[in-house]
């Protein structure tokens, strides 16, 4: 267990050590924030399925009580540790050619690890004071990331973006505030002891802040426009990693790690995460359809996206939570690689507007191929990992007898189909457009991480196998699903 | 009646960021909200008897260094912007969009 402290060790020791050392030496920047997002994704996955508490100077709890802060690596916070290092990997590794002609690198990757650091202790930590550390951690690299060009569309999207967060953050604190004043703990586990399965309409309104908090984190209906604009200004690798990354651990995982296994889901819960889910589906697919700028249709794209995930926690049986985590692995996944094909078309031809560019498949082979790929892993179409994600969540909800929210999950598939038909259409199959007659593929770099993202586009198809699920996704959604039983184990191990 | 003043300051500082059309403005209204969130914490933790509660000072002071950072990112947005476009008003911006 002695390996889990280093999630943040490195992030954070890389980002230092580039600031310092780097800075004048663009190629050793790239070298060590590429060594530091491979090295998390190798812990990762040499963790895979193994489980442990850390306590932080060997702090351990004494008599059942919490006297220390935790980071807990379980079944569920691997697979998110998993997914982050990849996606970091894929950027830092398309940032090596993408980020080149634009501002400082080592500023880019110091408050990339950052951000990364920020969100690995979220996925671990077992605490909801250092929980809201690591996400102000997290949000504030990702703001200044966003704003890392410096004109002034960028700095406006971050703008907005740091305001709608940091009213998100304070949501969560007043949340915690409350949280502790009745459990006298900050210890997920051991407020979830503490609490018990019978909520008082106190416990509720704390839940309720959580929500509204993590909302505005995770960009669901109705807290989604701040994520349209941010991603359509920040550079490709950023909004790469705000939709693929961030908002997805810092906003659900958190919302779902801290409802389900620090406060206890009831039954009005359920039914708000449900019905909030089923909004921000349509209302993402039904703006994506009409969107002309690949970057903003994306970004809708992702709020709906995020819809379905929180359906899927809503239903909040076991499978419909297995569900939700394949939905975030893939999603991760498909979304990273749209993203930064969106910056590589940008890169080569200066637009992404969608009545203009066109012909891709002639003129940038790698970059239209797997984008192709990307678009019918997002449209759910089998065997790409999308579809399955999807139809578990849409069987779940079927299982669960929540026959209307699967219509409307079915519809706003059907709708997401629609935008990305017309988007693929638009960009690859329509005649050269304009503004692509002297477009070149990208840089050899940024090629292989698209080409890297979408072989695991493809690979995800096999997330449905049995051992995967049984090996993987049912016993991660077991641990939040049994909800505050979380707490005696953590405080017993 | 503390409890309500700090929502009543609470929402002052929502209106201020809902409602104002300067960046500055704006960011006061946040660091309003951040005084009302923290004070909130302070009195919690002074109602828990006994001089005050360690883990709600931590708290309280954990989430000032955060509003610290918070608005001082803020304040390095609005001035960059403002020598972007030479103006805090936010309308200004929407119209000069692009």
């Amino acid at each position: 267990m002695q390996l889990v402290p280093m999630f943040l060790v490195v992030p954070m020791a890389a980002a230092i050590l580039i600031i310092l050392a780097a800075r004048k030496v663009p190629r050793l920047a790239d070298a060590l924030a590429n060594l530091a997002t491979l090295a998390l994704l190798v812990m990762a996955v040499s963790l895979m399925g193994k489980d442990g508490v850390y306590w932080v100077k060997g702090l351990a709890p004494r008599g059942g009580t919490p006297i220390g802060v935790n980071l807990v690596l379980d079944k569920s916070s691997i697979l998110m540790l998993a997914t982050v290092g990849l996606i970091a990997f894929m950027v830092t590794l398309y940032s090596i050619q993408y980020i080149g002609r634009r501002a400082s690198k080592a500023h880019f990757y110091s408050l990339f690890l950052v951000m990364i650091a920020g969100v690995n202790g979220v996925a671990l930590t077992g605490d909801l004071l250092s929980l809201y550390v690591f996400i102000e951690m997290a949000s504030l690299a990702s703001y200044a990331l966003v704003a890392f060009g410096d004109r002034q569309a960028e700095l406006e999207a971050s703008f907005r973006y740091l305001i709608v967060g940091s009213v998100g953050s304070l949501f969560v604190l007043v949340a915690l505030a409350i949280t502790y004043s009745l459990a006298g703990s900050l210890n997920m586990a051991q407020v979830a002891m503490t609490f018990g399965t019978s909520l008082k309409p106190i416990h509720l309104v704390a839940a309720g802040l959580f929500v509204a908090g993590f909302g505005l984190k995770s960009a669901f209906f109705p807290f989604h426009m701040w994520l349209v604009d941010a991603s359509r200004a920040a550079s490709a690798p950023v909004a790469a990693a705000l939709s693929g990354v961030v908002i997805e651990v810092v906003g659900i995982f958190a919302m779902a790690r801290v409802l389900f296994n620090a406060i206890g889901m009831t039954g009005s819960l359920h039914t708000l995460l449900m019905i909030l889910g089923t909004i921000s589906i349509l209302v993402g697919a039904l703006m994506a359809l009409r969107e002309d700028d690949i970057k903003r249709a994306l970004a809708y794209n992702s709020v709906s996206e995020v819809g379905f995930i929180v359906l899927a926690l809503g239903i909040g049986t076991r499978p419909a939570i297995a569900a939700a985590l394949v939905y975030i692995v893939t999603h991760a996944i498909y979304k990273t690689l749209l993203f930064l094909n969106a910056g590589a078309m940008e890169y080569a031809t200066g637009s992404r507007d969608l009545t203009k560019l066109g012909g891709l498949k002639h003129r940038m082979p790698v970059t239209g191929a797997t984008s192709v790929i990307g678009a019918l892993s997002v449209s759910a179409i089998p065997p790409f990992g999308g579809f399955w994600a999807r139809f578990f969540i849409i069987v779940a909800a079927v299982q669960a007898e929540r026959y209307g929210y699967a219509a409307w999950a079915v519809a706003g598939s059907i709708l997401t189909l629609a935008s990305f038909a017309r988007f693929q259409k638009r960009v690859c199959h329509d005649p050269v457009g304009e503004t692509c007659a002297a477009a070149k593929e990208v840089p050899v770099l940024m090629q292989v991480s698209m080409i890297g993202l979408a072989v695991l586009c493809i690979a995800a198809g096999l997330l449905w196998l049995p051992q995967v699920q049984d090996g993987f996704f049912m016993p991660a959604a077991k641990i939040i699903q049994e909800g505050i039983t979380y707490g005696s184990g953590i405080l017993g191990m | 009646m503390v409890y309500g003043l700090c929502f009543g300051l609470f929402l002052v500082g929502l209106y201020g960021v809902l409602v104002k059309r300067s960046l500055l403005k704006i960011i006061l209204g946040l660091a309003i909200m951040e005084a009302a969130a923290i004070l909130f914490i302070v009195m919690l933790g002074y109602n828990a008897g006994g001089g005050g509660d360690p883990i709600a000072r931590e708290l309280a002071l954990v989430a000032f260094l955060a509003a610290g950072a918070v608005v001082a990112t803020a304040a390095t947005l609005a001035r960059r912007l403002r020598a972007r476009h030479g103006s805090y008003d936010i309308e200004d911006l929407n119209r000069f969009k692009e």
